[in-house]
C-alpha cells in the first residue's frame, strides 16, 4: 500500500516526539538509579563494614582465623558486596575473599583510625569498586575492608534503561500501528480523490505536499481548467474557429473533445467553401450515421455531381446536333448550286419547265416557311438553356447559402451532446467523492475529539499525582518534624548519659543509635522530598507537553474544517458546472432547429434542380421539333430533284422561267446561308453551354 | 475379657511409643551431592557399616540405631536449616558425622542456642579451630585431630628436610584459612612466613582451570606447597602444576579425602600418559586402612564388604561410584564404633542431658587402633595421632623419608 503523505508527516512528528520522550526518561530514570544504587551501595558497605569492625572484636582477640573467614564469608552472600577482608594492627591481611589471590591494589589502601572512609578503587582484572574501610577499636584491633562492586550498578543501570527503552518502544509501536490506521482511514479517500483530481488537472510538483494541500491545488487546477474549456466553447459558439486547443492530458476528455469538434466543424467549413468554388471532387466520410451534417454533405454532394452531368450530357447532345444541322445546310446549298448549273445547261428546255418552276417557286415558299420555323425552334431551345444556366446560377447561390447555414452550425453535433452527458457523469461523481471526502473529514473530527478528551484525562490524572505528592510531602514534614525532635531527644539522652558517667554508657550507645536513626530518617525523607519534587516537576512538565499536543490537536480540527469548507465549495463548483453542462444541452438543442432551417434550404435547392429538369425536358421537345422539321425540309429537297427531272422534258419553257429560277436560287442560297448562319450559332451556344458545365468537376482527373 | 482389654492397652501403648520410642536416633547433615560428595557418602558409608552390624546384633539394649540425613551441598545455610530440622522435627538424640569446616562453624551457634535442650555434635569431619576453643568447644566431641595438628606435622617435617619456602593453595573459607592459619602458626615457629598464597571458590570441580592459581604460586618459587581444599579443587590444581611441569611436593589433609583425589589423578594420567601422583603427600588423621594387623582395619574391612551401605537414595542424584575402602570411610567407621561405646554406656534410657558427663568420662578405650581414646570435661578431642601417606604404584602408603631439598 502506498504511505500516505499525511500519515509520514503524522508519524515523523510522533517518533520526533517518542524518542524524545523515551530517551530522556530512560536516561533520568538510569541516572536516578545509580544514584541511588550508588548511594545505597555505599551505606550498606558502611553498615556490613561497621558491623564486622563491632562484632568481630571478640573473635579477633581469640585469634580463631577461622571463625572470622565465617563471619566475613556470610557477608559474601549480600548483594553488591565483592570482597572482605580484615587487617589486623600490624597491617597483615588475616582473612580476606580474594580469589585467585589478593590484588596488589589492596596494599595501597589504608584505613583512618576514626572514621569509617569510603573511596573509589580500581582492581585490574576485577573492576571497579566502592571501597568501605571502617576501624576496630578506633584501629587498635585493625581494619575492616569491604569492597562493592559497581558493575553490578552499571549492570542494573543499563538493564533498567534497555528495558524502559523497551517498554516505550512497544508502546511506540502499539501507538504508531494506531496513528497509521487512523491515518490511513482518514488518508485513503482522500488520496484517491487527490489522486483523480491530478489526473484531471495536472498540478506543478512544487505544489504538492500532503492530500489535502494536492486535493486543493488539484481542485483549483480544475476550476481553472473548466474556465478554459468555458472560453473556449463560448469562442467556438462565436463561430471563432481560429484557436488551437491543446489537450492538457490524455484523461483531458474536455480537451479532446473541444479540439475534436473545431476540427471536424473546420473540415466542413472547407468543404462548403471548395464546393462554392465549384469542386465537386471531394468525398465527405460522415463520422457516423449520426452525423447529420456529414451525411447532408455527402447526399449534397452526391447530387450536384448527378445534376451537373446530366446537363453536360445535354449540352453535348446539343452540340452534337448543332453540327449535323450545319453540315446539312451545307448540302442545301451545294444542292441548290448544282440546280444552278443543271437550270443553266438545261436553258432550252426552261420554257416546258414553266410549270414545274411554279411548282418549284411554291415549294421553295415551304422550305422557307419551314427554315423559319427551324429558326424560331433554336430560338425556343436558346430560352431553355438560358432558363437552365439561370437555374445552375441559383443552385450555386443556395449552396454558398447552406455553407454559410453550416458555419453557424457549430454547437448542432452530436459529439457536443456525447461530451455534455460525459462531463455531467463525472460531475456526478465529483460530487459523490466529495461527499465521501466529507464523511471522512467528520470521522477525522470526532477522532481529534476523542484524542483531546484521552489528552484531558492524563492531564487531570497527573494533576492528581500532583496533589497525591503534595499530600505525600505533608506528610514527610511531619516525620521531618518527629525526626527532629527525635535527634533533639537523643542529644539530651546523650548529655543525661554523660552526666550519669559509666552507668549511663549503655544508655549513651542507645542514645547514640537513636541519634543515628533519627539522622538517617530526616536523610531519607530529604531523599524523598526530592524525589517528589522530581515527580512534581516531571508531571508539570507532562502537563505542558500534553497541552502542546492538545493545541495540535485543536489545529489539527482546524486544518480539518478548512478541507471540509473547501470540499463543500467544491461540491458547489461541481453544481455550478452540472447547471452549466445543462446549459450546453439546451444550447444544442437550439443548434437542432437551425439545422433544421439548414434542411429547408436543402428542399430549397431541390426544387431548384426540379426546375432544371422541366426546363431540360422542354429543351427536349425544341430538339425534336428541330429534327422533325429537318425531315420536312429532306422530303421537299425530294419533290424539288422530282420536279427538276420533270422540267428537263419541256426545256423551252425552262428558258422563259430561267431568270425568274435565278433569282429564286440566289433567293434560297442567301436562305440556306442564314440558315448555316444560325446553325452555327446555336453549335456555339451549345460549346458555351458545355464549357460551361465544365467548370464543375465530377472526378479527380 | 479383662485380659484381653490390658492386651489391648498394651498394643496401642507398644504402638504409640512405637518405632520411635524403641529406636535410638541419631541426625546427620553432609555433602550427598555436588563436588565434595564423595566425602558425606564415604563417612556414612564407613559409619553405617557398623551401625547395620550393631543392628544386625540386636541393637543397643535392644533398640535400634536409626540415622536420619540430610544433604547440605557442604553449604552453610542449608547446614544450619538441616540441624533445625534434626532437633525440632526429628527430635533426634545426638547429632553425628557433619562434614565440612565452613557447615560446621556456622552451625556452632545453634548448638549453643539449644544448649538448655543438651544438642552435641559427635565427631565432625573437620579439623578447623572454631570447635575445639571456647565458646563452642563444649557442645562438640572430636576423634580426629586438628588441622592446627596436621599442617604443623605437615611444616615440621619440610623444614626438617629443607624445604623452608612453603606457599598455600586453600579454599578461601572458614576451613581453607583455618589451614591457613595452622600452617601460619607452624612457620612462625621457625620465624618464616608463607611466601605466597593462592585460593579457589568452595564448590569448584575438577574440570575447572587452576592454571592461574599455578602461575602465582610458581612466581614466590616456593620449595613446597601446602594444599588445603576439597578433592576436586586439589587434584585439579596438582594436574595444572604437573602439567605445567613444575613437580615441587604437594601435600594435602585429611579433610581432602585422598582416594577420591588420587582416583581423579590416576585417570587423568590414564589418558595424557602423565604421571600426577609424584611429590604427592596427604597427611591423615587415622591408620591406614591397609594396616589389617590392625583389628579395627580388619573389622571395617569385613564389615564394608558384607554391607556395603549407601545412604538414601533421594539424598544421592548424582552417579556415584562408591570406594571399597577409604580414609574417610575408616574415619567414618571408628566415629561410629565409638559412638556405639558411648550408647551402650547411656543405658537403656538415653537422655540428652546425661551425654556431655558419659562421654567426659570415657578413659583409655580401646577402638582397635592400638591407640587409646580418652575424654574430659576439657579434653573434646579423642585422638592426636597424624600419619603421612604417599603415593607408590597408586596406593597410599606410609611416607619414609621426605622428599629433600633438591637445589
Amino acid at each position: 500500500m502506498r504511505t500516505s503523505r499525511l500519515f509520514k508527516k503524522i508519524l515523523a512528528i510522533v517518533v520526533l516526539l517518542f524518542g524524545i520522550t523515551a530517551i530522556t526518561t530512560a536516561v533520568f530514570s538510569g541516572w536516578n538509579l545509580q544514584k541511588h544504587l550508588t548511594e545505597e551501595y555505599k551505606s550498606k558497605g558502611t553498615a556490613i563494614a561497621n558491623s564486622i569492625a563491632n562484632s568481630s572484636v571478640e573473635i579477633l582477640l581469640n585469634r580463631d582465623a577461622s571463625t572470622l573467614q565465617a563471619v566475613i564469608d556470610q557477608f559474601m552472600e549480600i548483594q553488591g558486596v565483592s570482597y572482605v577482608y580484615i587487617v589486623n594492627e600490624q597491617g597483615e591481611i588475616i582473612t580476606h575473599t580474594f580469589v585467585p589471590s589478593i590484588p596488589e591494589e589492596i596494599f595501597t589502601v589504608k584505613g583512618e583510625k576514626d572514621k569509617t572512609t569510603i573511596r573509589d578503587l580500581h582492581i585490574k582484572g576485577m573492576g571497579d569498586f566502592t571501597h568501605i574501610s571502617s576501624p576496630i577499636l578506633a584501629g587498635v584491633a585493625g581494619y575492616v575492608h569491604v569492597g562493592m562492586d559497581k558493575g553490578i550498578i552499571l549492570a542494573q543501570m543499563k538493564s533498567t534503561v534497555v528495558s524502559q527503552l523497551y517498554l516505550i518502544a512497544i508502546i511506540f509501536l502499539i501507538s504508531a500501528i494506531g496513528a497509521y490506521l487512523l491515518a490511513d482511514k482518514v488518508s485513503r479517500p482522500l488520496s484517491k480523490l487527490s489522486a483523480y483530481a491530478r489526473e484531471l488537472a495536472p498540478i506543478e510538483s512544487a505544489q504538492r505536499g500532503d492530500e489535502i494541500a494536492i486535493l486543493t491545488a488539484s481542485m483549483k487546477a480544475l476550476m481553472d481548467y473548466l474556465q478554459e474549456m468555458a472560453v473556449v466553447a463560448n469562442r467556438i459558439s462565436q463561430g471563432d474557429l481560429s484557436l488551437h486547443i491543446e489537450p492538457k492530458s490524455r484523461q483531458d476528455i474536455l480537451g479532446h473533445a473541444f479540439a475534436q469538434m473545431t476540427r471536424y466543424i473546420r473540415e466542413m467549413a472547407e468543404v462548403a467553401n471548395k464546393l462554392a468554388g465549384g469542386d465537386l471532387t471531394q468525398d465527405v466520410h460522415p463520422r457516423s450515421e449520426k452525423d447529420v451534417l456529414g451525411v447532408a454533405f455527402r447526399n449534397m454532394i452526391t447530387q450536384l455531381r448527378a445534376l451537373v452531368s446530366q446537363i453536360r450530357s445535354q449540352a453535348n447532345q446539343i452540340a452534337q446536333i448543332s453540327v449535323e444541322i450545319l453540315t446539312r445546310s451545307d448540302e442545301d446549298l451545294k444542292t441548290v448550286e448544282n440546280v444552278t448549273s443543271s437550270a443553266e445547261e438545261t436553258s432550252s428546255a426552261m420554257s416546258e419547265m414553266g410549270a414545274s418552276v411554279e411548282e418549284v417557286a411554291g415549294n421553295t415558299q415551304t422550305l422557307f416557311m419551314s427554315t423559319e420555323e427551324i429558326s424560331s425552334s433554336i430560338e425556343q431551345m436558346f430560352n431553355s438553356i438560358r432558363q437552365v444556366t439561370e437555374s445552375s446560377k441559383m443552385l450555386s447561390e443556395l449552396s454558398e447559402m447552406t455553407a454559410v447555414a453550416m458555419n453557424q452550425m457549430v454547437f448542432s453535433i452530436e459529439t457536443i451532446a456525447k461530451n455534455s452527458e460525459n462531463s455531467k457523469q463525472f460531475y456526478h461523481e465529483t460530487t459523490e467523492i466529495t461527499l465521501q471526502g466529507q464523511t471522512s473529514m467528520q470521522q477525522v473530527v470526532r477522532s481529534m475529539d476523542k484524542i483531546r478528551e484521552a489528552v484531558s484525562s492524563a492531564t487531570h490524572t497527573i494533576q492528581n499525582l500532583e496533589n497525591r505528592s503534595q499530600e505525600i510531602g505533608s506528610i514527610l514534614d511531619v516525620i521531618d518534624n518527629i525526626a527532629d525532635q527525635t535527634a533533639l531527644l537523643a542529644l539530651n539522652a546523650s548529655i543525661l548519659a554523660a552526666q550519669a558517667g559509666e552507668h549511663g554508657r549503655g544508655f549513651a550507645v542507645v542514645a547514640d543509635e537513636i541519634k543515628d536513626l533519627a539522622n538517617r530518617v530526616a536523610l531519607s525523607t530529604k531523599e524523598i522530598t526530592q524525589i517528589i519534587e522530581a515527580v512534581q516537576r516531571q508531571s508539570a512538565d507532562a502537563v505542558k507537553v500534553i497541552q502542546e499536543g492538545n493545541k495540535e490537536v485543536d489545529e489539527g480540527v482546524k486544518r480539518v474544517n478548512l478541507a471540509g469548507q473547501a470540499l463543500d465549495r467544491i461540491t458547489s463548483s461541481a453544481q455550478n458546472s452540472l447547471s452549466a453542462a445543462t446549459e450546453i444541452v439546451q444550447a444544442i438543442q437550439e443548434q437542432k432547429a437551425s439545422t433544421q432551417k439548414i434542411m429547408e434550404s436543402v428542399k430549397k435547392v431541390t426544387e431548384r434542380i426540379t426546375e432544371i429538369n422541366k426546363a431540360t425536358q422542354e429543351q427536349e421537345k425544341g430538339s425534336s421539333q428541330i429534327l422533325h422539321a429537318i425531315g420536312e425540309v429532306r422530303g421537299l429537297a425530294e419533290q424539288v430533284k422530282r420536279a427538276t427531272l420533270e422540267q428537263s422534258k419541256g426545256a423551252n419553257q425552262v428558258s422563259l422561267a430561267m431568270e425568274e429560277v435565278k433569282s429564286l436560287i440566289s433567293q434560297s442560297s442567301n436562305n440556306a446561308q442564314q440558315s448555316a448562319q444560325a446553325a452555327a450559332e446555336l453549335s456555339t451556344q451549345a460549346e458555351t453551354l458545355r464549357k460551361l458545365m465544365d467548370r464543375f468537376k465530377l472526378t479527380g482527373n | 475379657m479383662k485380659y484381653l482389654l490390658y492386651w489391648l492397652f498394651f498394643l496401642i501403648y507398644f504402638y504409640s511409643e512405637g518405632v520411635y520410642a524403641d529406636d535410638i536416633v541419631i541426625g546427620t547433615s553432609a555433602a550427598f551431592r555436588g563436588p565434595s560428595r564423595g566425602l558425606g557418602i564415604e563417612l556414612y558409608r564407613g559409619s553405617m557399616a557398623y551401625i547395620q552390624h550393631i543392628n544386625q546384633e540386636g541393637g543397643i539394649n535392644g533398640r535400634k540405631i536409626l540415622m536420619k540425613a540430610y544433604n547440605d551441598g557442604y553449604n552453610p545455610v542449608p547446614a544450619i536449616e538441616n540441624t533445625i530440622k534434626l532437633v525440632e522435627e526429628d527430635k533426634v538424640l545426638l547429632l553425628f558425622d557433619y562434614v565440612g569446616t565452613p557447615t560446621v562453624t556456622r552451625v556452632l551457634p545453634l548448638l549453643k542456642r539449644y544448649r538448655n535442650e543438651f544438642v552435641y555434635l559427635f565427631f565432625p569431619f573437620t579439623g578447623a579451630q572454631p570447635h575445639r576453643q571456647p565458646p563452642y568447644d563444649e557442645f562438640v566431641f572430636n576423634l580426629r585431630a586438628s588441622y592446627r595438628q596436621e599442617t604443623e606435622g605437615l611444616v615440621d617435617n619440610f623444614v626438617k628436610a629443607g624445604r623452608k619456602r612453603i606457599a598455600i593453595f586453600y579454599q578461601v573459607d572458614a576451613y581453607g584459612r583455618s589451614g591457613w592459619d595452622g600452617v601460619k602458626r607452624a612457620l612462625a615457629k621457625f620465624g618464616l612466613k608463607i611466601v605466597g598464597e593462592a585460593t579457589y571458590r568452595r564448590g569448584a570441580k575438577y574440570s575447572e582451570d587452576f592454571k592461574q592459581q599455578v602461575e602465582i604460586l610458581r612466581k614466590v618459587n616456593p620449595d613446597a606447597i601446602i594444599s588445603v581444599g576439597a578433592y576436586a579443587a586439589c587434584a585439579g590444581f596438582i594436574r595444572d602444576a604437573r602439567d605445567a611441569g613444575w613437580d615441587v611436593p604437594i601435600a594435602n589433609v585429611s579433610f581432602v579425602g585422598s582416594e577420591n583425589l588420587l582416583n581423579l589423578l590416576l585417570e587423568t594420567g590414564k589418558a595424557t600418559g602423565r604421571d600426577y601422583t609424584v611429590n604427592l603427600i596427604n597427611s591423615q588423621v587415622v591408620p591406614s586402612y591397609e594396616e589389617t594387623s590392625l583389628p579395627a582395619v580388619k573389622e571395617y574391612r569385613e564389615l564394608m564388604d558384607r554391607y556395603n551401605p549407601m545412604p538414601p537414595k533421594e539424598l544421592m542424584e548424582e552417579e556415584y561410584k562408591p570406594l571399597r575402602y577409604s580414609f574417610v570411610s575408616f574415619e567414618g567407621f571408628l566415629n561410629a564404633k565409638l559412638l556405639v561405646e558411648i550408647l551402650k554406656r547411656m543405658g537403656s534410657k538415653p537422655e540428652r542431658a546425661r551425654i556431655k558427663e558419659i562421654v567426659e568420662s570415657i578413659e583409655n578405650l580401646d577402638i582397635g587402633i592400638n591407640t587409646p581414646v580418652s575424654f574430659g570435661p576439657h579434653k573434646h578431642q579423642g585422638l592426636d595421632l597424624i600419619y603421612y601417606t604417599t603415593v607408590r604404584n597408586g596406593l597410599f602408603v606410609p611416607i619414609t623419608d621426605w622428599p629433600g631439598r633438591e637445589k
